[in-house]
């Protein structure tokens, strides 16, 4: 598994404190990006699926609060074989497991069957403005979406904030959400920051993504008149 | 009071009073003190020596100019005791240079002479103070041990201040009360008690005739501040107090009587919790009011132009017996006026617990996240109760506890524990056996030669260790004997003196319900690595002895490859079981080492690992060490890893720190987090101070995964070495007040005040790679 960084947090990637564990590469571009330097798949170093497990056995101490590990990328979901056997040595060992992904992958149901705590990204209910922002549509996306809320799953939905993105049209995020199963969905709302721009080599290309907090109560609003529930983190 | 001062105006004045205090260049005061005792020596000539000590402290009472400032509402200084000699805020400061502050007459090199002060009434002084007893025994002490402290095999000193006094009682009762009860015993200290007790009295005398004087001359608003004043001072003169002012008032003028017993430089004397000590009197004063008189009890606290008095520990927070919370709201009165003064002194600790309010960590928040503001220290309650108990603490004296200096946890009034009375270099040690008993930063001879081979090579070094702490125990409890000459017949009213009939410093009868001495233990980190690091050479290179000591003799010139080897082996602080394993077992068999040792009373010595910048200086005395750190490179600080050996982010440096055997700590230990503040989203201060819980407080201090004793202390800077290198190039624009705070050991210091060579300590111990957080 190649992995270009990690550490700790509580209560962001999933519940209780996390050893979070970011896999390298990326297949989409999003310009916001806060970890750019893992985009490449050759970022990173190389760890074997036993050395990722051991490290998580000895980390244990660190998982308080009902906490556990958390793959997050670049996009966790690439390198679907070797995390699939590292949650599944995980889930024997009883260490409570978590992914973030962008949700693109054809794959996503078969992973998420192996973690028990699904993080997945809604950036855009538009698929050619998503496509035209990231290089990828969200025709995936939507179904692997659907189909995780018809199987009744948990899932944790993460909408980041952009002004200039998707910041302006809260009402249709929130009607095709409306349109689905939501019962054991949650969703999150990410205002956009700047906390990995000093990291772009090349040049950072959003010039003006911050929302107001109004923007962000009003999406809070629409959506919870939905019968969506918004947590935060 | 409120008719007498506006909102706003008792935070003008002490904003205005502060300001004054930066602008005294000299500190002549202690030395009026010794001249005065010196002076009316022969006319006690013939008293006991504790009745003496509590006649000279009555002369220098009567003697000592006083003054009054038109923006102090309180009287009373302790600018007196001080001298301007802490070496850390001198800006002449170097690593090399620095020899420790054991030298009783050293301090007579730090007064300048002038034309009151002349050259020949120094040297009077400083003549008679050298033929002093203490002095001699003193100088004994240091003589036999001079081998093994030249280049900090260990040191040892003789420690002033260190302790809470608990002045409760005074405050309740007044001092006559106490005056009432000593004279109702017999015996030498009881005698030597009430005189001292009555020099309270004596300064309040002074200051009511200054008082009288100043009222026939100030302005109509002054005179009515005046007369507050006065009335608060008649009033407590000979009753306890009866209002938050009148409890102020009266706490300095014990703490000035207190200092000045025992001029010059009682350093460390801690006020502890001080909203428990003060909310009874708050009565109906608000958190504001409340707060804005505190800023002047601050202010007290800050001596000379550099706040001179150090490590002077306010404590808020905490729990009892039971586990129930004791903050109130005197606590949040102290902190506003905490984080509005923003002063060098004194400092501020708070204690915590698994009850804490969110409030308080809410509160904690602005402090943690304003730039150049003062961070409170960290303290566990519940760990706390956990190891002094198993140490012997009667449980219902643990909610007293407080910190006495930097991270010292003492009972306040019951507890002698001669804090900083030995100091040990774990790495010295190993270099004095690994080279044959010969220093390899001298080459001097300074043990015997002890036979090792390097699969046996930790055997060997406990051998040798325990035989230096043989001979540092002795060294230590020689000083603690020969400053047990200087009598505290005063200080010890308000450390169970009144109940025990004995001076808290006597080697004989034990003047306090708790004794013991203190050890500072240096290296912890640096001898784990190395020992590990030795092991991994010996199985590359089993032949290879001879080798090794000379790559470390010649600081690794033209044995590169061996350097990147020893660099190469696990170092603690990154979650390896191997090294980390090390580290405790080195932390328990040192403390139990040094718990099995006796001091001048028999009472046990306690282990803390703690390195108030000593890391710098003892490190500059050790040679290359096996984990392949360079000849006079600083040790690792506390008990933390070493500088950049730690690369993995805060949570796998906690879990190594979680292995350590707290329980033993018993003396406390130092252990300090640089925190990058871009890890802290929160929308508002307060969110962020629960961030701050949540990322560091709660895994440290209460992760119900630990197994044992979790951690009982922590400080932080956060910050960033850029911001630093900004302030102390643009200090106009970063730091336009001419202050700005940082945390060195467990003391504040205005950041700008510093010597470069502790500015670039803090810059480089910031080490922000070893406390990343995923985000």
């Amino acid at each position: 598994m190649r992995i270009f960084g990690k550490g700790f947090n509580f209560s962001q990637d999933g519940p209780g404190n996390r050893l979070v564990y970011h896999l390298s590469g990326c297949n989409m571009r999003c310009p916001w990006c806060s970890n750019p330097e893992g985009m490449d798949m050759s970022a990173g170093n190389d760890y074997t699926v036993d050395e990722i497990v051991s490290e998580c056995i000895s980390v244990k101490p660190m998982l308080f609060s009902g906490g556990g590990i958390t793959f997050t990328g670049g996009e966790a979901t690439l390198q679907w074989e070797e995390l699939i056997k590292t949650l599944s040595r995980l889930k024997e060992c009883g260490i409570h497991t978590a992914i973030e992904t962008n949700a693109t992958s054809s794959r996503l149901l078969s992973i998420a069957e192996h973690v028990d705590y699904l993080i997945m990204d809604f950036k855009h209910f538009d698929g050619d403005i998503l496509e035209h922002f990231t290089g990828v549509h969200n025709r995936q996306i939507k179904e692997n979406l659907e189909a995780l809320l018809k199987s009744g799953r948990q899932v944790h939905i993460r909408i980041p904030l952009i002004n200039g993105f998707n910041a302006d049209n809260p009402q249709a995020f929130a009607e095709y959400f409306s349109g689905l199963d939501t019962s054991n969905a949650v969703f999150e709302l990410l205002p956009y920051h700047e906390y990995g721009k000093g990291k772009w080599r090349t040049e950072y290309k959003i010039k003006d993504g911050f929302v107001s907090e109004e923007t962000v109560k009003e999406f809070h609003k629409i959506l919870t008149a939905h019968g969506l529930t918004v947590i935060n983190t | 009071m409120r008719s007498i001062y506006k909102a706003g105006r008792l935070t003008e004045m002490a904003k205005a009073l502060y300001q004054e205090e930066r602008q005294i260049k000299r500190l002549d005061g202690w030395f009026i003190a010794k001249e005065t005792e010196m002076k009316a020596e022969e006319k006690y000539s013939t008293l006991p020596p504790q009745v003496k000590k509590a006649q000279l402290l009555c002369e220098v009472l009567r003697e000592i100019p006083i003054s009054l400032s038109d923006n102090a509402i309180f009287v009373g200084t302790q600018r007196d005791a001080f001298a301007r000699s802490y070496a850390l805020i001198n800006p002449s400061f170097t690593v090399e240079g620095f020899s420790g502050y054991c030298d009783p007459m050293a301090i007579y090199n730090d007064i300048e002479p002038n034309s009151e002060f002349t050259a020949e009434r120094i040297n009077a002084v400083r003549e008679f103070a050298s033929r002093s007893k203490m002095v001699k025994m003193l100088n004994e002490t240091y003589g036999k041990a001079e081998k093994d402290t030249k280049e900090v095999i260990y040191f040892v000193e003789q420690v002033t201040g260190h302790v809470i006094p608990d002045f409760r009682t005074a405050l309740k009762y007044g001092v006559d009360s106490l005056i009432e009860d000593a004279e109702s015993k017999n015996g030498e200290f009881y005698e030597a008690a009430a005189i001292a007790l009555r020099g309270v009295g004596i300064l309040i005398d002074r200051y009511l005739e200054l008082i009288t004087t100043q009222k026939t001359e100030k302005s109509v608003e002054r005179v009515k501040q005046l007369e507050l004043l006065e009335k608060a001072l008649l009033n407590i003169r000979h009753n306890g107090a009866e209002n938050l002012y009148e409890a102020l008032q009266l706490y300095l003028l014990l703490w000035e009587v207190m200092c000045l017993e025992q001029a010059p430089n009682p350093y460390a004397f801690s006020i502890g919790n001080a909203d428990r000590i003060f909310e009874p009197y708050r009565k109906d004063l608000t958190r504001e009011e409340a707060g804005e008189l505190f800023r002047h009890f601050l202010v007290f606290y800050n001596v000379g132009d550099r706040s001179w008095a150090i490590s002077q520990n306010v404590l808020v927070g905490g729990r009892d017996v039971e586990g129930r919370d004791l903050t109130n709201l005197m606590t949040y009165a102290i902190m506003d006026a905490y984080f509005d003064m923003n002063l060098p002194q004194p400092i501020l600790s708070v204690k915590l617990h698994k009850n804490t309010p969110d409030e308080l960590y809410r509160e904690m928040g602005r402090f943690f996240f304003s730039a150049g503001v003062l961070t409170p220290s960290l303290f566990n309650d519940d760990s706390l109760f956990e190891i002094l108990s198993a140490n012997g603490v009667d449980p219902v004296d643990i909610p007293d506890c407080s910190i006495a200096g930097c991270q010292e946890p003492l009972i306040m009034g019951k507890d002698n524990a001669n804090t900083t009375n030995s100091w040990l270099s774990l790495p010295k040690v190993l270099e004095t056996v690994l080279h044959g008993g010969y220093s390899a930063i001298t080459g001097d001879k300074l043990t015997d030669k002890k036979d090792f081979e390097l699969d046996n090579i930790r055997e060997i070094f406990y051998e040798a260790l325990d035989e230096a702490i043989d001979r540092m125990v002795e060294a230590a409890n020689g000083a603690s004997v020969a400053l047990s000459e200087l009598k505290v017949p005063f200080l010890s009213c308000f450390m169970g003196g009144l109940e025990y009939g004995a001076d808290m410093r006597d080697p004989k009868v034990q003047g306090t319900k708790y004794n013991g001495s203190g050890c500072l233990v240096h290296g912890l980190s640096v001898l784990a690595d190395s020992f590990v690091a030795i092991d991994y050479y010996c199985k590359k290179y089993p032949q290879g002895k001879e080798r090794l000591v000379e790559a470390l003799k010649n600081n690794f010139e033209g044995y590169e490859d061996i350097r990147e080897l020893l660099l190469s082996c696990p170092k603690f602080g990154n979650n390896i079981s191997v090294v980390d394993d090390e580290a405790r077992e080195i932390a328990i068999r040192v403390s139990d080492m040094l718990k099995s040792r006796q001091n001048y009373l028999a009472n046990p010595f306690r282990p803390d690992f703690s390195t108030p910048s000593t890391h710098l200086t003892y490190g500059y005395w050790v040679g290359a060490t096996p984990d392949g750190r360079g000849a006079r490179d600083m040790l690792g600080y506390g008990v933390d890893p070493l500088y950049g050996e730690a690369s993995n982010g805060l949570g796998f440096r906690m879990l190594s720190n979680m292995k350590l055997p707290f329980e033993k700590f018993n003396g406390g230990y130092a252990s300090h987090l640089g925190i990058d503040p871009k890890f802290f989203n929160g929308d508002d201060l307060g969110e962020k101070g629960m961030q701050f819980y949540r990322n560091i407080i709660m895994p440290l201090f209460f992760n119900e995964l630990q197994e044992g004793v979790s951690p009982f202390y922590l400080y932080v800077n956060v910050t960033t070495p850029d911001t630093l290198r900004k302030v102390l190039a643009n200090p106009e624009k970063y730091a336009p007040s001419g202050v700005y705070i940082m945390r060195i050991h467990g003391t504040f210091v205005n950041f700008l005040d510093l010597s470069p060579e502790i500015q670039n300590d803090i810059i480089t111990r910031l080490d922000l790679k070893s406390t990343t957080i995923s985000c």
